[in-house]
């Protein structure tokens, strides 16, 4: 059975690196209004969702600014977060992501978004870019 | 993100900060223990991240970069007073190997 959502937050921006601090603004507003969700899971789904959103503002840039729709929904089981933006196709594998060597400089993010949450997707359609996450909520 | 930066003995400086270490602030840290390290001549570095609530893969990466940096010059470099973000996410990443938390400061000298 599915649980009814018990929170919805959403953001419309423009993705570029002052975003992400507009995502941080977001998650903190979900938390407020959800004191119950652990600490765990607030850490987890935030790193994640982070990181989703400095792969899409770091790689997804071209010509023009690209828009960024993010919805982030508090369940009783779940946290869950949807991405939508318009910018380039992300090249990414997420089935090979991996955590690199302990002294690489860079690549952990998907690996790490990987880790933080159960489920990670991406997918293109009509010329957009949709992730999803969404982590099982632990008790609290 | 502001960083202050008190030097401590002939040889090392502590790294004070606050905010979020990621994509906008991980290229000013990197670029503030190099001229610590080569340009002054500290090898030993410790960044003090009690007050830094954040810490992406970006600001890992610096953290990593900065540790090499000081190793090159014969010197560490060491982490205190993380938060549960932070040991969150070096437990995540498996870099508590190389990068463990110290509870305060001067644990970082012994």
């Amino acid at each position: 059975m599915r649980h009814s959502r018990l929170q919805v937050h959403e953001l419309h921006a423009c993705a570029d690196p002052e975003c992400l601090g507009k995502v941080h603004d977001l998650l903190a507003r979900m938390w407020e209004t959800s004191p119950e969700v652990s600490e765990l899971d607030r850490a987890m789904f935030e790193t994640a969702v982070i990181e989703i959103a400095a792969n899409i503002v770091e790689h997804g840039s071209q010509e023009g600014s690209i828009l960024c729709n993010l919805i982030l929904e508090v369940y009783p089981d779940r946290l869950d977060a949807r991405f939508k933006d318009d910018g380039r196709i992300a090249q990414v594998d997420l089935d090979a992501a991996a955590m690199p060597d302990d002294f690489a400089e860079s690549g952990r993010g998907l690996a790490m978004a990987k880790a933080a949450v159960d489920v990670l997707t991406y997918h293109r359609h009509n010329n957009d870019n949709y992730w999803t996450l969404s982590r099982t909520r632990t008790a609290s | 993100m502001k960083f202050d930066v008190e030097l401590s003995g002939e040889d090392s400086a502590v790294i004070r900060a606050n905010g979020r270490l990621n994509l906008m602030s991980a290229p000013d840290l990197k670029h503030l223990v190099t001229g610590i390290v080569q340009g002054d001549g500290r090898p030993n570095v410790v960044v003090d991240l009690a007050e830094i609530d954040f810490v992406d893969s970006t600001g890992l990466g610096a953290l990593v970069f900065g540790l090499k940096t000081a190793r090159a010059a014969g010197g560490d470099l060491r982490i205190a007073r993380p938060g549960k973000q932070i040991k969150m996410v070096l437990q995540l990443t498996s870099l508590d190997r190389i990068l463990e938390p110290h509870d305060t400061v001067e644990e970082c000298f012994e």
